[in-house]
């Protein structure tokens, strides 16, 4: 009989490979983003349409994706011209951090402003994991439903940025946005909320905004 | 499904602990974690009992204390426990508030 005093955080092994990605991208002054959403929320599409308008603004990215099997995403956003890696991630439903530092090897630094990680699709497992990310984007669409951020609270409270997509379809859903919004203040109440259309490109500029605003705190603060 | 990331990191963990010679053959393995973790303690017991490990963890149960979420009021100071999807200050109904605990996930020890 006996027993021994662990006290040990589970995710450490997780979580020492993020800090070494963190400090990476503070040495180079590259900022990165989580995008974390549901499937078919519209990361990829979002990413098709503020990709080329954040390389029009001058800002030099990367954009690291993850799927389970295929590289569908990774095409779509070749064949648009962006600058992408894939990650495929088996028979896990999130990236993680060895994931991640073996993509962030593969890219070039130099003159890098933005580093984006399209996650998994899935509101659970990707909030678990730290990757290194400045700050994680809780990615939302309106045929999923405005209830959400309340089943998914982890996320929300983890995210700095949330954008809800497809505005569009609104008035054919019963999606109620002061219900979605009120539930993410009951959670996050500093966290900033964006609605888009990936179809009709309503919207985006708002986030070309925020993130600039973010890129320039980051070489601000690394200098 | 991220319990079989949870489990193989905490195989890497305890490996190592028992590898000492004191340490007999594990029974129990005490777990605490944060209600906002979503860990399903059945899931995690069959993703840990099927990855290869330390014999002396072979066996072991997996006993979960579960933390509820508990918040510190910025305005008032009041701490409060909430549900994991409101966090509002129980006294002034502030919503400026700091978390005190919800999202842990350690192994607190093991019991031979």
């Amino acid at each position: 009989m006996g027993f021994k005093v662990i006290k040990e955080n589970i995710m450490k092994t997780n979580d020492d490979i993020a800090s070494g990605i963190r400090k990476t991208m503070e040495d180079n002054g590259v900022l990165m983003i989580n995008i974390i959403s549901s499937p078919g929320a519209g990361k990829t599409s979002f990413l098709e349409k503020a990709g080329p308008m954040l390389r029009k603004e001058g800002v030099s990215f990367e954009i690291i994706t993850g799927d389970c099997f295929t590289s569908r995403d990774a095409e779509r956003m070749d064949a648009a011209g962006l600058p992408v890696t894939q990650i495929n991630t088996g028979n896990s439903c999130h990236i993680d951090a060895q994931l991640v530092k073996k993509a962030v090897q593969e890219i070039r630094m130099d003159g890098l402003d933005l580093v984006i990680v399209e996650n998994v699709g899935n509101l659970v497992c990707p909030a678990e994991f730290d990757i290194g990310e400045d700050h994680k984007i809780s990615f939302h669409s309106t045929a999923e439903g405005h209830d959400k951020p309340l089943k998914y609270p982890l996320l929300v409270k983890e995210s700095d940025y949330v954008i809800i997509n497809k505005t569009d379809l609104i008035e054919h859903t019963d999606f109620d946005v002061s219900f979605f919004e009120n539930s993410i203040k009951k959670i996050n109440p500093r966290v900033d909320i964006l609605r888009i259309s990936c179809k009709t490109g309503e919207g985006i500029e708002g986030f070309l905004s925020w993130i600039k605003e973010r890129i320039k705190e980051k070489k601000e603060n690394g200098a | 499904m991220h319990e079989l990331a949870i489990a193989r990191s905490m195989v890497s963990l305890l490996d190592k602990e028992v590898s000492c010679p004191e340490v007999g053959r594990v029974r129990n393995i005490y777990l605490e974690v944060g209600i906002l973790r979503y860990i399903v303690p059945e899931i995690l017991e069959t993703c840990f009992k099927n990855i290869p490990k330390n014999e002396k963890l072979n066996g072991a149960r997996i006993v979960i204390e579960t933390v509820p979420v508990r918040i510190i009021c910025s305005e008032c100071g009041f701490e409060t426990e909430v549900t994991a999807n409101e966090f509002i200050c129980g006294r002034c109904s502030g919503r400026e508030v700091e978390m005190r605990s919800g999202k842990e996930f350690n192994i607190r020890g093991i019991e031979w």
